[in-house]
């Protein structure tokens, strides 16, 4: 794709993430809130199996 | 000089749906609308979009999704890990994999491609009720048994239909007792589910049975699984994390048919949103994002933001998503099923993080909120 259709569309999501009031990055902090599919929780939650060891003790 | 990596987009999630064939005929599949077509993705295709896709981005998020995606048979997928390493190797880029499947055609075979691949396993399955709404439950439960056996790292997905609605609670305890991570989702008026409005919910029904719920999760310091409608909603109402269908998926999620037909979304396969074919585009899968479909769904997005935009909860929501005010009819307005729900439940939050007992708390909502 031409730099200048890539300039041209970060404008145009940079234009509508400023309407959103969207603070998505890009960096892939990403997760998925209806369809299903597996996310990757160590991005935000504590290792599963550490806590059920805590539980135990 | 630019980086064609980081210049727009680091990051983009694409659902893979290589076919939309099914092996099971759900009562509330939205997939029912294609009739469930047998085609199947031909590698081609799968080069195509390596080729196109993997140049432009750090990171690329693949969700094998269908219909029923191991009806491609192992073949199909051992080549196209093969392909996927290589073009890791060509390209730097990182590729990230799961499966949305049935389950009903998991087999050691396919454990072992999984594994192999670093492919978390996500079983559709809802629980003491899957034979409301799915079939052959007796080789789902086998799947399930023969993903615990091999210790593979999985998830269930549950439905919940008219028949599970009031049980949320027991639910929960039914999947923490087998140890099973699980996530739930509302079934959604679409596709063969239009043809069985008897497995409808109300709105009212479901912020009403999410919120005891999640005030039940919240307060369970056993709990030994994620539950990821309740970690999502504790999260998105301290304004962390971002949700695809709260509003963010425009310009970092995309879909592609066995066609290699482009949408926005999984649930937005329609004609009137296809953004092009992976074969006609040049060089570079962005070029979907300046297409005309994705300009007019992008300006209706805005509309639709632009109406919400003094919601107190906007800031959370983002208008919500697009395939669900597309399934309620007006894409310039938020569905109104979700957006009831989401106010119910960011305002049931709120008080919740206001009272809350910091002596008897979810383990797992604890660490959401040390980390807040």
């Amino acid at each position: 794709m031409l730099q200048e259709n890539v300039e041209k569309l970060k404008g145009i999501m940079e234009n509508y993430q400023k309407k959103l009031g969207n603070n998505d990055d890009g960096n892939g902090e990403f997760i998925f809130g209806r369809g299903g599919e597996y996310s990757d929780h160590s991005r935000y939650c504590p290792d599963i199996n550490t806590l059920n060891d805590q539980s135990k003790d | 000089m630019t980086n064609p990596k980081t210049d727009f987009k680091k990051h983009i999630t694409v659902i893979f749906e290589p076919t939309v064939a099914c092996n099971l005929r759900c009562r509330h599949c939205y997939q029912a609308k294609t009739e469930y077509d047998v085609h199947k993705m031909p590698l081609e295709t799968l080069d195509a979009f390596i080729e196109k896709c993997a140049p432009h981005f750090c990171h690329v998020e693949i969700i094998w999704h269908g219909g029923e995606p191991l009806l491609m048979g192992h073949t199909f997928y051992l080549e196209a890990y093969e392909r996927f390493r290589g073009a890791s190797q060509r390209f730097g880029t990182e590729f990230g994999f799961s499966v949305q499947t049935n389950g009903t055609l998991l087999d050691e075979e396919y454990l072992k491609i999984f594994l192999g691949s670093q492919t978390p396993v996500s079983i559709s399955y809802d629980g003491p009720y899957n034979d409301f709404l799915r079939q052959e439950t007796g080789k789902t439960d086998a799947a399930i048994a023969l993903l615990k056996e091999r210790e593979v790292d999985f998830s269930c997905l549950s439905v919940i239909s008219s028949v599970s609605v009031n049980h949320l609670i027991e639910l929960y305890e039914y999947f923490k007792e087998k140890e099973i991570s699980v996530k739930i989702n509302p079934v959604y008026i679409d596709g063969a589910a239009s043809l069985h409005r008897e497995i409808a919910i109300t709105k009212e029904e479901w912020a009403e049975k999410f919120i005891e719920l999640f005030d039940y999760w919240f307060h369970d310091e056993d709990c030994n699984i994620y539950f990821q409608s309740c970690e999502i909603a504790l999260r998105r109402a301290l304004g962390k994390g971002n949700v695809t269908c709260l509003g963010i998926c425009m310009f970092s999620y995309l879909a592609i048919d066995a066609y290699g037909n482009l949408y926005p979304c999984g649930r937005m396969m329609n004609e009137e949103f296809k953004l092009g074919n992976i074969h006609d585009l040049e060089d570079d899968i962005r070029e979907v994002f300046l297409s005309p479909n994705y300009l007019d769904l992008l300006k209706k997005n805005e509309e639709r933001a632009e109406g919400c935009a003094k919601c107190k909860w906007f800031s959370k929501c983002h208008s919500g998503c697009n395939a669900a005010a597309f399934v309620e009819g007006d894409l310039e307005k938020p569905s109104e099923f979700d957006c009831y729900f989401n106010r119910q439940i960011f305002a049931h939050i709120e008080e919740v993080l206001r009272s809350v007992d910091q002596s008897k708390i979810n383990p797992f909502a604890k660490a959401i909120l040390e980390r807040n």
